[in-house]
């Protein structure tokens, strides 16, 4: 029995390396079916027989407790003392390779449901520097003038949306930043008392190319709104929720048909904290507080079939895929058909 | 002497009060005005895309026949728009108008193959469907703002506010009649 156990981990050892190493040079859909139908004709749950480390792990555990009731009685016994020592020593290491294999499996499982999300969503890896990044954006958009202590691009990734009318390239990132502020206090014996306190803050966004509109800001908040003439549309609804700012009013009241208008009335009700920034070089910033790239894995190789079942779904992410999509109306509606 | 105070603190406070629902009352009453002449500029587009539409036409000569007098029929809707005066009635003639000639120009499609292909008209197919888009939409902020002015005039105590200063009446918010016939439901307000 734990000869067939021990040839099975192992079997399933190789098994997984292999997997490893698929994932990551899995670059389409073809290959990741492929690592699927792999996964399924392995013919048994993905799980390791710990079963050994177990019995070795209790037997440790059970030496170490007699060894500590013993020392109780009798706390001058060295050899026991050894004992007690190394007993625990022994839980210990079983408990973390029983841990690490278990660990395994489920990095592996986040693996392969990250590259299913990645392909279902037509997302690329784009090489970065987080700190470089905010810092090259903060040239083009205001958006990344926030915290005072550390700006950095944390998550980035390349995707391509296929409208009817339009196609685009986009970058979804995770901004994170640090704003950084003195807090005085004064205790009970009058001291007073001055201490750092770093606030931590996340904000999400896409940017992409808009050829067709610059210098406009519409924001949610006071932020990145401080430059050029200010504009109101038509709608109480839109002026109570956004506040436009551009470098000519008449750019502003181009852009700004009534059908742009609800889009982003819409928008701004589905997107908290809602800001877009058309730069001068045509580029379209769109930042929000919700993360709209969230993902959540229900199974994992444990349960193979399951598992599969849950990756042969559709992974699109659809509060992305409807931002996309509204950003390809605002796009429709700024162009000209002519 | 604190009672009188106290008297010319709250005298403030109402007054106050009462200029800023009159404001109010009059700033939401513009606001659906302008909606209202949003509305109108969105169908007055139309008008720049009736000479190319019948530059396509001319060359189709059974499509034209159909198709010009439902031009002709926007055309004369179109000009009894009035940007100042709130006339519901007015606008949902245009519309109706607006939607014949679309429903035209799609049969013309299935009578004439090549029309489809013809890349004008499939320009000018785009742009009168982000017209409607934008019609729509003009329509939607116009009475939204409707029902913010409506609301504005009627809660208490802007009703009171309104019936001694402004004297504003109730406006009425654009309903597709045509839309509204396809229901059996109807509200009973």
């Amino acid at each position: 029995m734990d000869k067939l156990g021990s040839s099975a981990n192992q079997q399933l050892q190789l098994f997984l390396k292999s997997l490893e190493n698929k994932i990551v040079m899995a670059r389409n859909r073809d290959e990741l079916t492929a690592i699927l139908h792999q996964i399924e004709s392995f013919g048994r749950p993905l799980k390791y027989d710990n079963s050994r480390y177990w019995f070795s792990l209790l037997g440790a555990l059970l030496v170490a407790g007699v060894s500590f009731f013993y020392l109780n009685e009798n706390p001058q016994t060295p050899v026991v003392m050894w004992l007690l020592g190394l007993s625990g020593i022994t839980v210990l290491v079983f408990a973390v390779l029983i841990f690490m294999r278990r660990s395994k499996i489920s990095s592996l499982s986040d693996a392969l449901y990250l590259r299913d999300v990645y392909l279902d969503n037509n997302w690329q890896h784009e090489p970065f520097h987080g700190k470089r990044l905010a810092a090259q954006l903060a040239q083009q958009f205001n958006e990344f003038k926030r915290g005072n202590h550390l700006r950095e691009i944390q998550w980035l990734v390349k995707g391509h949306y296929q409208g009817q009318e339009h196609q685009f390239e986009y970058h979804a990132y995770t901004f994170h930043y640090v704003d950084r502020r003195t807090v005085s206090t004064t205790d009970s014996k009058g001291r007073h008392r001055t201490r750092t306190v770093y606030d931590h803050h996340y904000r999400y966004g896409l940017y992409l190319p808009f050829e067709f509109v610059s210098g406009i800001t519409i924001s949610s908040s006071w932020f990145g709104s401080f430059f050029g003439s200010t504009y109101k549309p038509a709608s109480t609804e839109f002026n109570r929720r956004f506040k436009v700012n551009a470098h000519s009013e008449m750019a502003a009241a181009k852009f700004l048909k009534p059908a742009v208008v609800v889009e982003l009335e819409d928008l701004g009700k589905e997107l908290t904290g809602l800001n877009l920034e058309f730069s001068s070089l045509g580029q379209l910033c769109m930042s929000f507080t919700p993360n709209i790239c969230k993902w959540q894995r229900q199974h994992g190789l444990d349960e193979p079939a399951a598992f599969l079942r849950e990756i042969k779904q559709n992974q699109k992410i659809p509060l992305l895929q409807q931002t996309l999509q509204r950003i390809h109306t605002l796009l429709r509606h700024s162009d000209n058909n002519f | 002497m604190e009672g009188s105070i106290v008297f010319l603190v709250i005298v403030g406070i109402v007054i106050l009060s009462v200029i800023i629902i009159y404001n109010g009352i009059i700033s939401r009453a513009n606001a659906a005005q302008r909606a209202w002449a949003n509305v109108i500029t969105q169908e007055r587009q139309k008008n720049k895309i009736i000479p190319q539409l019948q530059a396509v036409t001319e060359q189709y000569q059974q499509f034209e026949s159909g198709v010009q007098e439902k031009i002709a029929a926007l055309r004369s809707a179109l000009g009894g728009l009035n940007s100042d005066k709130m006339d519901t009635n007015k606008l949902a003639e245009v519309e109706s108008a607006t939607l014949n000639l679309i429903q035209g120009m799609h049969i013309a499609v299935e009578a004439y193959p090549e029309l489809k292909a013809n890349e004008m008209f499939g320009k000018l197919m785009r742009e009168i469907t982000e017209q409607q888009e934008n019609i729509g939409a003009a329509i939607r902020i116009f009475n939204q703002n409707v029902e913010a002015f409506n609301n504005g005039i009627e809660v208490f105590p802007n009703s009171m506010v309104n019936s001694l200063l402004n004297k504003k009446v109730k406006l009425n918010t654009f309903n597709d009649s045509e839309a509204e016939a396809g229901f059996d439901y109807k509200p009973n307000f």
